[in-house]
This record gives C-alpha cells, structure tokens and sequence, in this order.
C-alpha cells in the first residue's frame, strides 16, 4: 500500500485481495485499442484518415490475399513467439530470436544451395540444417548462463544484433550471377511447396511446435520443472531440478524452434537468402511471449495480432503516406499498455480528498 | 479495579470477513483496556491475522464495527490506523537495512534528518547551501533528543547512530517499538514478537512490555506459544476456525486448557515417545571431518563428525546461525562440501547430486516452507510432487490424474486443510504448508529423514501432527535427524542430542543422561574453553 499526497488529494494504491480472469481479458482488450487510437494519431499527422487506415487494414485482412498474408506473417512470429515464450516459463529473457531466425536462414539457404542432387530430400536437409543451427546459436547464452552466470539477455541481444551483420555477409557470400543484391535462388527441389496463394510447409511446422510446446507444459515432466524453476528457482533446484538441464534445454528448444522459423522463411516464403529478412520478429516475439505471461493460448492471439499489424502496417505504407515504422509504434505502445494495464488491474487506486478528518469523500478509479 | 464504565482502548465488534470460498473471521469480538497485554492464541489459519489487518487497515471487514477509545472509527487505509494511534510490529521488519535507526524512524514520521554525508557536505559548503539544508533536516535535533529520551525512559539500548544491519534480530524489534512509541501509538499490535527471538531476548521484550503498559499503552501480542501467555499476558483472546471460543485470564488456565481451546480437542503436548526395540548400532548415514562454506563464503561447519544410526531420532540444538542450516544441506545434497565424506549406507555420496540424494531416499523437510520448500505461486497439486515427479513420469509423460489423485490422498492422509487441490501454495496457512511439505518428503519411503525445523511458526495442533509424522518414521526404522531450536522439541523427540556451536559439535550425549541446562550452556558457547580456540587467519 501506498500514498501519495498531492494538493488536498491522497492517491492510495493497494494490491487488489482478489484476481479476475475477465479483468486479465480486458487489460489485453484494452491495450490494444488504444494503441490503435494512439497511432490513429499518429497517422493523422500524415495528413491521412486513421478511419481510412484502419479501414484499409480490415478490409485486407478479409480479403483472401490478405488472408493468406496473415497466415505467412504469423508463420515465424508463431514459432520465434514460442521460442522466447518457453525461456520465459523458466523465467530467462531470449532475445535472440533475430540470432535464431537468421542462424537457420543462413544454414538453410547453404544446405539448398550445396544440395542440388538430392531431390526433395534437400528441402528436409535445409529445414533440418536450420533447427540445428538455431540450437547451435542459442546454446551459447544457455551456456554461458548455465555455467558463468552470465546475464543471457545482453548475450541474447548482443547475438540479434550481430547475425543481422552475419546475415548481411552470408548474402553477398551467397550471391548470385549478375551481382544481384539477393542471395542466389535455391534449387526448386529444396524449396517448399506453397497452397493458397503462398502457405508454405511453415504452416504446418508452426501447427506441429505450437501442439508440442502444449504438450511440453501440459504433459511432461520437463514442462512441470520448468514451470517450477520459473516460480521459485531456489526451491526448485533443492528439489533435484537440474538448474543446467533448464536453462540450456529452454535455449536449445528456443534455438530450435527459431531456427527452424529463418529456415522456413528462406525455403518456404523468399526461396533465397535475402538481407533484413526478418523485419524484427525476434523483438516482436518478446512482445508476444510476454503478453503470453503463462498461457500458451495468449501466445496465439498475440501472434495474430501482431501478424495482423505487420499486413496492415505494409499495406499502409503501400496505398498511404505512412511510414511503417507505425508497426514498430504500436508494438512498443500495445506493450506499455499491456505492462500498465496489468499493474492498474492488480493494485486500486483510491483517490480521497481530504476536507476534514472525520469526514472522508472515497471515490474508486 | 475495572468498572464497567471504563472505556476500551479498542474495541472490536461483530467483525465479519470473508474471502471466496472462507469466513476468516465470523463475528469477532475483541476488547483491549489501556495499559493491557492481550493475547490472540490462535492455530495457524484460525483469523488471528486477518482480524490484525483489519485493524490496520490493510483488509476492511465486511460486517462490524471498530471502537477506538470509545469512538467509533472507519480504518479504510494503513495510514489511518496510523493516525489512529495504532501501531503494527510484524514478524518480518519494516526497515531499512542501509539506514541508520535515526533515519528509519524520520524516514517513518516523514521527517527529514540530516544524513551524514562527507561528499555532500563538502558540497554544500562549496555552494554555501547551509541556509537550504539546514531547512531541510529541521526535526533531525529535536528527533534525536525525543529519542533518546524515549530509549533511555523505556531503558532500551539502542544507538540511535547505528546502521539497522549491524543490529540483531531482538534490536531491530526494539527499533521498531521505539519507532510506534515516538508515534505515540496508544495500540500497539505485535505478531508473533518472540518468534524470531532467543530465549533471553524474549525475556527483555517481555520487561520492555511491562513498562510500555504503565503508560496506559494497550498491547495486542499474536502467539502460538502457550506458556508466554500464561506467564505474562493480563488476558487472552483465544479463537478457532474464524470465531472467538473464548475471552479469558490466563493465570486462572493452564497450558492443557488453553491448548484445548485453541484446537478443540485435548492436545497431548507430551509426545509417547516409546521405545522402539529398532537396530540403533546399524548407521543410514555418517560424516567424517565434514567442512562446508556458507553463501558469504565463510567456513560455516569444521571437522564435523556424526552419525545416523536407523530407527533413531539425532536432535540438534543450538542457536540459529551456527551452521545447523549448512549441515541440513550438506547432508541433503545440496551444498557441496569443502573438506570431507559422508557416507550413506556405508557408500560415499559426497560427490553426487541432490537428485541422486532423493533417489537414495535422502529427504529434506527445510526451515522455510516458503522460499526452499514449496512454489508458493503453484498449486498443491503442483507442489505435492516437487522432487518426486520422477514417480508420475513414464517416459517424457507426466500422468497428471494420478498426481491429482495423489494429491487429493496426500491431503486426506496428512490433513492439510484446504478448500481444494488446487489451490494455491501461497494461500494456505503456515501449517497446513508444512503438513503438505511434510507429507510429500514422508511418503516416498526416505531413508533417512532430515528435518530442519519442522515445527517453527506452526500451530499447537498441527506441531502434534507432525512430530508424530516423525516418530511415526522412526518405528519405521528411518534414521532422523532433527534440527529445532525449541529445546522442548529436541528433548521430547530425540534418542541423541548435539549441540552445534560456532559450526562445530560442541557436545554429544544420550538424550536420557544429559540436562537441559548443559545443553543450553553449550548452545551459548560458555563451555567450549576445554578445546583451543582456533586462531583466525590474518587478512
């Protein structure tokens, strides 16, 4: 409980007895409207309607083009969301689902490339090379965790930043003849198969590590230690829980499942290696694992929704005047809203005036 | 002489409060006279603390009125019950370890103090800010002669100039009480003081009291421990299950009766504590010249030599801090040794990890339910089988509808009181916690059973519970090792008793052939003398 005199006013904030499941419902409703309407103001500094903006956005998003756009957007936010969503049960911050997603790119686009005789079986080769590369890149931070103790988000962040780069490199390493500014286009055998304007076998890795990682926390016993190791690491690691086994098995996991995301958007979506490929969706999956909090559900809806902002946001920036760089505004917004929201939810705020002692006007916010 | 028109510091009628699914308090009355050390027995869960922090104002009741001095009150907020005069002194401390106890106590009055800091004095010379500053530490003089008055009237030790870290637990209280006094807080409300407290410390908080009451000062004091009542509280307030039982003067009850009244049933304090015809020469586990470090790094247990025989209970007394927790690791599996070997069932264990501890049948009950021994955050369900998963899991797969039939017979068996399995850890009571805790840790066959304070903070009904959860082990031929620093415990519970002094076993005896007096010198440290002191590395 706390107080805060201003004026004649008291603020007093105290931690609410009880928790409502609507309540949690609302603050995410609520976050994200008003993020909407924030950047409804920052559209209209553009000179454009947000009505029009939001319009366009739903409209596209119904549309069967737009459809499937979504489904592809939510394609590597689903699995990089996941991969800082399980870390994050354990209580550790991956932030290098960037690292993860280029990692396996790069080795994606190496295996397709180096593997042209293979047949179909290149595809495999590729989307497998990548899970691994992913596990190979996150399992620096886990270690170094593990072992040293070293902090794993500045490792983490530090990683993101620096495949960025790597990824750049990779490409002119990889480019094709002509000098294009892409890597060369892979071999038709490794890469992937598309229905419905684009849907690629990433859809069904997404189905199959977002059915997994349900499995994982519902139904096994490395699920429930790391559930445990999350909330009370000191009583967990009394309890035999092997603290190594978790930090550097959520990584590995993590590592996966983001590599795995960069090897599909590299065989599935682009058919090459391209630089920047990945428009922050490690970051955005931060944003998505932490909306998630302990629910594998909420880690679905926040996909959608952030997947949604992606379309709308390079739909805008198609027929409007605005820059995309409002996606990465409302990220930031819907995130702040979302961390305020929850702390206004779990405390009340009393405002009292203070006339008289005796008499005390309590009014709730 | 008490008329019946005398008014009650604090009154308590019909309070009512309910939380889903419970009614904490159902009806309560309380009456507390100027100058009157009331007691509030009660078992662990019983409402004695909600019914405190609807007083204070942290929870507001859902029926019944609250009387202070005669007037009726409305305590919507902690700072009214302050300004009422009302003043709470927990279990867990409300300072601040950095600060001095003078700047505590301003930090609480919202009266700024002068902190005594070279770098910014030098800057307020520099930019001649005296005028300012000086405006700024206006009660700091006065506070500090106000103080000093209040410590030296109450003949309290305490240096208004020392850092609260430096101060042990029994001072930090007296800072706190020091803190309500200068408040002039007429109710003074303590939960569970002596808890935390050694013997003789209780006892100069229990004079310190007695001067309090001459002022006229009403003193609720919340307690589980029946012979503090008796000796010293003017009346008692004993309630169970939400509602008062009764409101009686201890000295016209004694123990048995008050015992009764708190768990509605006669409570055998004195344990059966047959004798087992149990092979006692046949050791579970044995230590040689074991050494370990603390957290800090400091050697925290030296050459420790014990042994754990089967079907015996080895009590180990001594004042908190001397290295008992350490050894409850040690032998647990859970810090690694310095020096030395422990051997269980005759093969050195040392080496291997907390998880093959368990496997072995090594299992813990440990001194903080809370933070070591449950995920406070989780539900009972999954918390009845921390550390045992292993015993749901087939393959990968954990089967959680056996866990929670385990879970539901673990709370039927052990009698955890609870409105269901999946409530969670933090909600229940301190008690039925450690009666979950001690039933997951009992029912998976260990061998060798080490219990670090399984009693503390717990109430009369389920501390009878659990000791004979204990004993019930030792017929079973489990070797025990029992660390308390309730000295009743160990003598009531124990085959051997150790005395740990200073991370070493100063003493070693039959629990029938020694005294309660030699074991509590060797626990002070008076009779250590005959062995060297050990001579301290220079730095």
């Amino acid at each position: 409980m706390k107080s805060i005199k201003l004026g004649d006013f008291d603020l007093r904030i105290r931690k609410r007895e009880e928790e409502s499941k609507y309540i949690n419902i609302g603050v995410i409703l609520g976050a994200v409207v008003s993020s909407f309407i924030l950047i409804g103001i920052a559209i209209s500094s553009y000179g454009v309607s947000p009505i029009e903006a939001y319009q366009l956005g739903f409209s596209y998003a119904l549309s069967p083009s737009g459809f499937s756009g979504l489904i592809v957007r939510m394609i590597p936010l689903l699995l990089v969301g996941l991969a800082v969503y399980i870390p994050l049960r354990a209580g550790l911050y991956n932030v290098a689902g960037g690292a993860g997603i280029y990692g396996g790119g790069i080795a994606a686009a190496a295996i397709g490339l180096a593997t042209p005789s293979f047949g179909r079986l290149s595809l495999l080769m590729a989307l497998l090379g990548g899970a691994v590369a992913g596990m190979v890149i996150l399992a620096i931070p886990g270690v170094l965790r593990a072992y040293w103790d070293i902090n794993e988000i500045l490792t983490t962040l530090l990683l993101s930043f620096m495949f960025v780069r790597l990824n750049n490199y990779a490409v002119t390493v990889m480019r094709g003849e002509g000098g294009t500014l892409t890597g060369e286009a892979l071999p038709a055998n490794a890469v992937s198969p598309t229905i419905g304007g684009g849907i690629h076998i990433g859809l069904a890795i997404a189905i199959l590590g977002f059915v997994l990682s349900y499995f994982l926390f519902r139904r096994t016993a490395f699920g429930y230690e790391i559930d445990m190791f999350g909330d009370n690491p000191t009583a967990a690691v009394r309890s035999g829980i092997n603290r190594n086994k978790i930090i550097i098995g959520t990584f590995l996991i993590g590592g996966l499942l983001s590599g795995i995301a960069g090897a599909s958007e590299v065989v599935g979506l682009h058919g090459r290696l391209l630089p920047d490929f990945s428009p922050g969706y490690g970051f955005t999956a931060v944003a998505i694992a932490i909306i998630g909090r302990k629910n594998i559900y909420r880690v679905l809806g926040a996909t959608f929704l952030f997947a949604f902002v992606y379309i709308w946001g390079s739909r805008i920036e198609l027929l409007l005047p605005v820059p995309t760089a409002v996606i990465a505004v409302f990220e930031a917004t819907v995130i702040l809203f979302f961390l305020v929201g929850e702390g206004i939810v779990n405390y009340k705020v009393n405002v009292e005036k203070q006339t008289s002692a005796e008499e005390k006007e309590v009014s709730s916010v | 002489m008490r008329s019946k028109k005398q008014e009650y510091a604090l009154e308590m009628r019909n309070i009512t409060k309910r939380f889903p699914g419970v009614v904490a308090n159902d009806s309560i009355d309380l009456k507390v006279e100027p100058g009157e050390l009331h007691a509030l027995l009660g078992e662990n869960g019983a409402g004695k603390s909600t019914l405190m922090k609807v007083l204070s104002g942290i929870h507001s009741q859902d029926e019944g009125k609250i009387f202070i001095h005669g007037e009726e009150v409305n305590i919507d907020a902690p700072n009214t019950a302050e300004e009422l005069g009302i003043a709470m002194v927990y279990q867990h401390f409300m300072l601040v370890d950095k600060l001095t106890v003078l700047e505590n106590i301003a930090l609480s009055v919202d009266q700024p103090t002068s902190f005594e800091n070279p770098t910014l004095d030098k800057i307020a010379d520099t930019f001649s800010l005296d005028p300012i500053l000086s405006n700024l530490n206006y009660g700091s003089d006065e506070l500090r002669t106000e103080l000093n008055q209040l410590a030296s009237k109450y003949d309290m030790d305490v240096d208004l100039d020392d850092h609260i870290w430096e101060l042990d637990v029994g001072q930090q209280q007296k800072v706190e009480i020091l803190k309500a006094l200068y408040k002039d807080s007429r109710i003074l409300v303590l939960d569970e003081p002596t808890a935390v407290l050694t013997p003789q410390e209780s006892q100069n908080l229990f004079e310190l009291i007695k001067d309090i009451k001459k002022d006229g000062v009403a003193i609720v004091f919340i307690t589980h421990r029946l012979e503090e009542v008796i000796q010293h509280a003017d009346r008692t307030t004993v309630i169970r299950d939400g509602k008062v039982i009764d409101s009686v003067d201890p000295t016209q009850a004694t123990e048995a009766d008050l015992a009764e009244m708190m768990v509605g049933k006669e409570v055998i304090l004195d344990v059966d504590r047959e004798e087992v015809g149990a092979n006692t020469d046949e050791s579970v586990m044995m230590t040689v010249d074991l050494s370990a470090k603390n957290d800090r790094g400091n050697l925290a247990l030296k050459d420790i030599n014990i042994q754990i025989n089967k079907g015996e209970i080895v009590g180990i007394a001594g004042v908190s801090g001397n290295g008992q927790s350490q050894l409850a690791e040690c032998l647990a599996g859970i810090r690694e040794l310095e020096a030395g070997k422990i051997y269980f069932e005759s093969e050195p264990i040392e080496h291997k990890s907390r998880l093959e501890f368990l496997q072995n049948g090594i299992s813990l009950i440990p001194e903080d339910r809370n933070k070591f021994g449950s995920v406070p955050e989780q539900d009972i369900v999954q918390n009845s089988i921390l550390g045992h998963q292993s015993r749901f899991t087939n393959g990968l797969k954990i089967d959680w509808d056996e866990v929670e039939a385990y879970s539901e017979q673990l709370v039927e068996d052990y009698d955890v009181r609870t409105p269901g399995i999946h409530t969670k850890a933090a909600d229940l009571s301190g008690g039925n916690l450690q009666k979950l805790i001690c039933g997951r840790e009992l029912d998976n066959d260990p061998k060798l059973l080490i219990a670090n304070q399984p009693t503390r903070g717990v109430d009369v009904g389920a501390i009878e519970q659990i000791r004979q959860l204990i004993l019930q082990k030792r017929r079973e031929n489990v070797g025990i090792v029992l660390i308390s620093e309730d000295l009743d415990e160990i003598f009531q519970m124990s085959d051997r008793i150790l005395v740990m002094h200073d991370g070493e076993i100063v003493y070693e005896s039959p629990a029938d052939e020694c005294d309660r007096n030699t074991v509590g010198r060797y626990m002070a440290g008076e009779t250590v003398s005959e062995t060297p002191k050990e001579v301290k590395p220079k730095v």
